[in-house]
């Protein structure tokens, strides 16, 4: 490659990250101006957009209800997960593939449709919405994430461990139990985690299903309507944020561990 | 003395779909005895052991092991225990929990699976090694701790399954001798899995050498060795030169054969099959040739030659 070439290349690389991630770096920037007015420039640091989280009793709400959802959510997908990973990995069955594709479905399908979708099933049968309906939408789009970090959790799983304890004296469960189970949980620990971040940055299935009770994005975007209000609501974002990278890395960690564990490449990741 | 087969297996198939692995095995295995099953890649071995130990289920015939039908028995609940090809030992356990991994199924009190475990450790050289973590052994030490985890059970049968396949050379021929001794000291029946006729010579006191699904000999290494009832397996067990002749005179001592080139050649007795075809083939050991001086040939038992290569 030319020395032009691999500059042009540096370049595109260059621009490509700015516009990807810079705007996501001016959140925390602004969180910390002591200005009411998000623009440039800046007039001084200041922690006071933070400590106004603390006296917001609507915001405290929708805190503990985003983390209920999201805790409930990743449970459900990663059990799901479960079923669904031992069950494509162990066993060979017709349309399996066509299940498995259907499963993946919700990671390519446009959110909104899936949030319509729901609401109009939802409301026709006559339910009304809840912090259920949300959860219900989150594990359809959790649980892709879900089997796919599982399967590779299952692949990596040799039959002769199965074999191996079946024959030394325990049954079908206790093995499920003792040696499934244990060499699987960093994948269990990663999906946990990733379908928890999933569903707590949630918005579009949130906004469309919340009924009085709201969650973390949709009440941030309820914020935006009040112009005082918006450093308060980039000190959120910068934490929300923060929480949801920390979570991810912890993910990945256990992905990997799970990976070497058992003797695998850690190069190639699934997401 | 009891000399009842401790394995009988009556007519046992089995199919994958339109592969049929084992097709009409019968085979008596007797108490203590170490027996290999041998044969080329995909001849269905590890599928007839599998059915042994309950991993696989017959299409029909019956397996009864120290007396007792198999069929429907589960492997949690057979009298066999199995070291894997590539141990499986459990690698989120210490080399003692998984020894006594099988202990705790079975119920075994807490104290004396202490003593069960220190004792299988000392019995396949692995005293001290209790705490380890299987990442931190070699090849070698784990298949230790597997056969330590089979053997501390207690089972009737122990059954292998090509348990060398994954070390080099070395450290195989030494654990080829340690397993021999092992079964020698425990008393237990092995029935083993290779492919390695080398192998199932050396350590074998009965050997089913396997074509295709079918056992085609039952035979001790000697016997085996010596007299193959067959071409095939005269042709898997060592090497062997064969030549194509034609029968002329048979005698109560022997069988005097035509061949192809070298003449009339006298094969006694115990080496030739009563009825023989027209056209026998008959098989040389290439050990079995000594090169003589021209005119101190044996009537009947040499041919002329020359020596056209050499190699060691
Ligand atoms: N679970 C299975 N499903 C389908 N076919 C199988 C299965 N297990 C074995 N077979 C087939 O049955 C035949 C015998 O297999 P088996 O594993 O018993 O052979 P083997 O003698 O142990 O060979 P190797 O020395 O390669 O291990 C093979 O053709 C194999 O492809
Ligand atoms: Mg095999």
């Amino acid at each position: 490659m030319s020395i032009r070439s691999s500059a042009l290349l540096s370049l595109y690389v260059g621009f490509f990250l700015i516009f990807l991630y810079a705007p996501t770096l001016l959140l925390p920037l602004f969180a910390f101006n002591d200005s009411t007015i998000v623009a440039f420039p800046l007039s001084g640091f200041t922690t006071a957009w933070f400590a106004g989280l603390l006296d917001v009793p609507a915001l405290h709400e929708a805190t503990i209800n985003s983390l209920a959802v999201a805790l409930t959510s990743a449970v459900l997908a990663t059990c799901l997960g479960i079923l669904a990973a031992r069950a494509t990995t162990r066993y060979r069955f017709r349309l399996m593939h066509g299940m498995l594709g259907l499963i993946m479905l919700p990671m390519v399908l446009p959110e909104m449709i899936i949030a319509v979708a729901f609401l109009v099933v939802i409301l026709h049968l006559g339910f009304s919405l809840s912090l259920f309906s949300i959860i219900l939408g989150h594990v359809l789009l959790c649980t892709p994430f879900s089997v796919a970090i599982l399967r590779t959790a299952f692949q990596g799983l040799d039959h002769n461990y199965e074999d191996a304890s079946t024959d030394l004296g325990y049954s079908r469960w206790a093995t499920f139990r003792l040696i499934i189970v244990p060499m699987v949980l960093p994948g269990v620990v990663a999906s946990l985690l990733i379908s928890f971040t999933i569903s707590l940055d949630e918005f579009i299935i949130a906004f469309f299903l919340s009924g009085t009770e709201t969650t973390l994005p949709v009440y941030i975007w309820g914020q935006l309507r009040f112009p005082q209000r918006v450093p308060n609501v980039l000190a959120l974002g910068t934490l929300l944020l923060a929480i949801s990278l920390g979570l991810m890395i912890t993910a990945e960690f256990f992905r990997r561990r799970g990976l070497r564990k058992l003797g695998l490449s850690t190069q190639e990741s699934v997401l | 003395m009891n000399n009842d087969p401790i394995i009988r297996i009556n007519r046992v198939r089995k199919s994958f779909g339109p592969v049929c692995a084992v097709s009409e095995v019968t085979l008596d295995i007797a108490p203590g005895e170490f027996f290999t099953l041998v044969g080329p890649s995909g001849c269905g071995k590890t599928t007839l052991l599998r059915m042994l130990a309950g991993f696989e289920t017959p299409d029909g015939g019956s397996i009864r092991i120290d007396g007792t039908s198999m069929i429907g028995v589960p492997a949690n609940k057979r009298p066999t225990n199995m070291v894997f090809q590539n141990y499986a030992v459990f690698p989120h356990m210490s080399v003692a929990d998984n020894i006594a991994y099988g202990l705790r199924a079975a119920r075994v009190a807490k104290g004396e699976i202490i003593g069960r475990v220190e004792e299988a450790l000392a019995m396949v050289g692995l005293a001290g090694y209790g705490a380890r973590s299987p990442a931190a052994l070699s090849g070698g030490q784990r298949q230790r701790v597997a056969l330590a985890r089979a053997l501390v059970l207690r089972p009737k049968v122990l059954l292998l399954d090509e348990p060398m396949s994954a070390l080099d050379k070395k450290l195989r021929e030494q654990m080829q001798v340690e397993l021999r001794t092992l079964q020698r000291t425990v008393g237990v029946t092995f029935v083993l899995v290779t492919h390695d006729q080398e192998e199932a010579l050396i350590l074998s006191d009965r050997i089913a050498v396997m074509f295709e699904g079918r056992i085609a000999q039952v035979a001790t290494p000697h016997d085996l060795y010596q007299r193959p009832q067959s071409r095939e397996v005269a042709d898997f067990i060592g090497v062997m030169n064969f030549l194509s002749a034609h029968a002329t005179v048979s005698t109560p001592d022997g069988m005097t054969v035509e061949i192809e080139g070298l003449g009339q050649v006298t094969i006694p007795r115990s080496q030739a099959p009563a009825n023989l075809g027209d056209d026998p083939v008959v098989g040389i050991r290439p050990e079995m040739l000594t090169i003589l001086q021209d005119g101190t040939h044996a009537a009947g038992r040499s041919a002329r030659g020359s020596l056209v290569d050499l190699q060691y």
